[in-house]
């Protein structure tokens, strides 16, 4: 995956694939980190499956064997000097956070997070989904239930709403960082 | 959130849309969204059919997304299902397959065989 926001995209299948009605995304970066957080209210796994899914021949699906979002995601952050850890509870929600050496060759650029966003959203229009990108002085924030406020009755998975989602959260990440992490 | 006013603004022009168009029979298309298909390039595809479907002003198109369905090598494979159609589904679709799809098959009814996946397996071997 070359971007950040690819392998978001990709991790939060995961989630939705545990039935989580609520989702948040979080970035946030510093001189020397970035963060990526991911945490859902979905089935949650047992100590045993944790252990188990960075292992690429473990996965939930049954057409298969194999499952490469987690291990893939595992490497990317352990090339930078970063880490991957995974917390859950059975029944609770999994939260999983991935961090990243900033200033790393290997660590790939943060990519077109509005095209995730807009993806998500307007694909699991009954998941409330939050992301926020924060830098240590300006943060930005989308929650889909403000933007459900504002609708009314027109869905969020209109086409045109999706292309607005993407303008929004990529002018939102640009404002707050104007470095080249993106 | 940026830019409130310019969303209430689409709303208004959506809304206005969803009034003048209600009637016809709906089209589903969907998306691979597995990490094969992601990483073979599923999301600009998912971002052309919704421009395309935006910028036609179709309401009754609804674009979704699935998993794997085990053909990760022809991946982004996209399915589309026409209401009284048999599902197509297509491999190694790029944005400017998605476009076409768009126009020749979901508009004009016309399938794009060059890229089913029947074809593209029948090509491989």
């Amino acid at each position: 995956m070359d971007e950040l926001a690819l392998h978001i995209l990709d991790i939060v299948q995961n989630s939705i694939s545990a039935g989580a009605k609520k989702i948040f995304i979080s970035i946030s970066f510093d001189d020397s980190t970035v963060k990526m957080e991911v945490t859902d209210n979905g089935c949650g796994m047992d100590r045993e499956m944790i252990n188990k899914v960075t292992d690429p021949f473990t996965t939930s699906r049954t057409t298969r064997k194999v499952g490469l979002g987690i291990p893939l995601l595992k490497e990317t952050c352990e090339l930078t000097g970063g880490r991957l850890i995974i917390e859950s509870q059975k029944t609770k929600g999994t939260k999983i956070s991935a961090s990243f050496g900033k200033n790393s060759f290997d660590r790939p650029p943060l990519g077109n997070m509005g095209q995730t966003m807009a993806a998500l959203i307007s694909c699991n229009p009954f998941i409330d989904f939050e992301f926020s990108f924060e830098s240590k002085d300006d943060n930005y924030v989308l929650a889909t239930n403000e933007l459900k406020q504002v609708l009314g009755d027109v869905p969020v998975s209109n086409p045109q709403i999706a292309a607005f989602i993407e303008r929004d959260v990529n002018s939102g990440v640009q404002s707050v960082c104007r470095e080249d992490i993106l | 959130m940026k830019s409130l006013k310019e969303l209430e603004e689409i709303r208004n022009r959506v809304q206005k849309q969803m009034d003048t168009r209600k009637t016809g029979s709906g089209t589903r298309i969907v998306v691979g969204m597995a990490t094969c298909g992601i990483s073979a390039g599923a999301r600009p595809v998912l971002k052309a059919f919704m421009d395309e479907a935006a910028a036609r002003e179709l309401t009754n198109v609804e674009i979704g997304q699935t998993g794997c369905v085990g053909l990760c090598s022809l991946e982004p494979i996209v399915e589309v299902y026409k209401s009284g159609d048999n599902k197509v589904t297509y491999g190694k679709v790029t944005p400017e397959v998605a476009r076409r799809i768009m126009a020749e098959h979901i508009v004009n009814g016309n399938v794009v065989n060059e890229y089913t996946v029947g074809s593209l397996e029948q090509n491989n071997n």
